[in-house]
């Protein structure tokens, strides 16, 4: 039943690369660790994730670049709740719970996810600077502190303070996950490191790392060498 | 007035003294086993959600339209890095209702008919000590190990998932995703009804929230109309 989320690979940490079915296709590049995994015992699940990021978006053109400090995923596989940081073509086309506008000047930090089958966006947690030096992500279930005086949500921080919260249909991640997405015309290229990749399994228990074995690897798309915790997004037209 | 009082006061007690009488107070089974008896006994303090009056539990229980629902969706909105994980790979425990019974967990299924579909798969989401939560699912076919909750939903799936509360009822839907949360009654608990926004190549499946107080319910349909996922929900609660 249970299984490595990359079978052949005796490591919990592996490498995504992805397309989607967008009207540009885009390029993601990602490390991903799960429950399966070997680094983790079977009884472990996410309630907290943290990433430090910093990155050298060396060339980006016109169309859309995204950082993915840390992303989580329900058990159920539906529902998720991620950290950004973007420059380009936003998601505003869904009303109140998509309000991430265009932006072709700065990489914006945003939050999103789907909550309960249907995404959100929101980008008002200002600029990272064009290399996102030492910044810190991070989400953690638990606290009541996001209004609501009986229940907990998914709390949002950022460099230690609380940005913003958000429920979700679960209290415990199956997955987390960094990564990078280029798309667009001509060239598109980010370089990320991730300096620190952190996740815990209660609110009072201690941070461990995703493994120090842990490492990304080509899968066959057009995306550069990279090494432990370097994700490099790239789109070669 | 003050003997109005008084007199309210002593029938009060009175009140009180037969209901431990008769064994509703200390010594009475603790544990409701059923989600019949859950919503028969929940008070209207304990669970806000939850309409009480008969009148309300029989629309609850009656077929009826579904509120019009909201069209629009996001149409390219910035991606999930991880693809949708195999089901079989899921966090969870292979097992079944009666194992998850045994284990002090309140599980409930519905009776209602899902057409062709038949239960095919039981997870148990564990902790140490208890089982925090169940998810079961109905094909028309079994479930491999290649499918993904997307390949599930795309051909016709439908997943219950039930787990310990965390406040998920049909307020915190609403509050969540505003008016794509629809209300419709299940049984005396108010539900949010959503349609979700496209899972794969541009299909959209059918999503029922609510919670009893003790549970939360989520009910996902990739299915033909959201009446059959409605009826199938209503069929725990109304037999």
């Amino acid at each position: 039943m249970r299984r490595f989320f990359f079978g052949s690979l005796p490591i919990s940490v592996g490498v995504a690369l992805l397309s989607f079915a967008f009207v540009v296709q885009p390029v993601l590049a990602g490390c991903f660790g799960s429950n399966n995994g070997a680094a983790y015992s079977y009884d472990h699940y996410f309630t907290a994730a943290r990433s430090v990021e910093d990155f050298v978006p060396a060339t980006v053109q016109p169309g859309r670049a995204v950082v993915h400090p840390l992303q989580l995923i329900s058990p159920t596989g539906v529902d998720f709740i991620g950290w950004g940081t973007a420059k380009g073509i936003g998601t505003s086309d869904s009303g109140a719970i998509s309000n991430c506008p265009d932006d072709y000047n700065g990489w914006n930090v945003y939050v999103d996810g789907v909550s309960f089958t249907r995404y959100f966006c929101r980008q008002q947690y200002g600029s990272v600077g064009s290399t996102a030096l030492d910044q810190e992500f991070k989400f953690s279930y638990g606290g009541t502190s996001c209004g609501d005086p009986n229940f907990d949500k998914w709390r949002f921080y950022l460099n230690g303070d609380l940005k913003s919260c958000q429920r979700i249909n679960t209290d415990e991640g199956d997955i987390i996950a960094v990564g990078g997405e280029a798309i667009g015309s001509g060239s598109q290229l980010i370089d990320i490191h991730f300096g620190a990749l952190e996740w815990k399994s209660s609110a009072t228990g201690n941070w461990y790392n995703w493994g120090s074995g842990s490492r990304c690897e080509d899968t066959g798309y057009r995306i550069r060498k990279h090494s432990d915790y370097n994700v490099h997004a790239e789109k070669i037209p | 007035m003050k003997t109005i009082l008084s007199l309210g006061f002593l029938a009060l007690i009175a009140v009180t003294a037969l209901a431990c009488a008769s064994g509703s107070g200390r010594g009475a089974p603790s544990k409701i086993s059923t989600a019949a008896d859950r919503a028969a006994t929940a008070s209207p303090e304990a669970i806000p959600n939850a309409a009480m009056s008969d009148e309300s539990s029989a629309v609850g229980c009656r077929s009826s339209q579904i509120p019009a629902l909201d069209p629009t969706y996001v149409e390219n909105p910035r991606p999930r890095l991880v693809p949708y994980p195999n089901i079989l790979d899921s966090r969870g425990r292979l097992s079944s209702v009666d194992e998850a019974r045994a284990s002090g967990f309140d599980a409930e299924l519905s009776s209602s008919s899902l057409g062709e579909r038949s239960l095919r798969l039981v997870l148990l989401d564990e902790t140490a000590d208890k089982v925090k939560g169940m998810r079961a699912y109905y094909a028309t076919r079994p479930i491999t190990e290649a499918d993904t909750i997307e390949t599930f939903l795309v051909d016709g799936g439908v997943m219950v998932n039930e787990h310990v509360t965390i406040g998920n009822d049909a307020a915190a839907v609403k509050a969540t995703i505003g008016e794509f949360a629809n209300p419709v009654q299940i049984g005396p608990y108010e539900a949010a009804l959503v349609w979700s926004d496209p899972i794969a190549g541009g299909f959209r499946a059918y999503g029922l929230y609510w919670s009893d107080g003790s549970l939360d319910f989520e009910v996902l349909g990739g299915v033909e109309s959201p009446e059959m996922l409605v009826d199938f929900a209503r069929s725990v609660y109304c037999g």
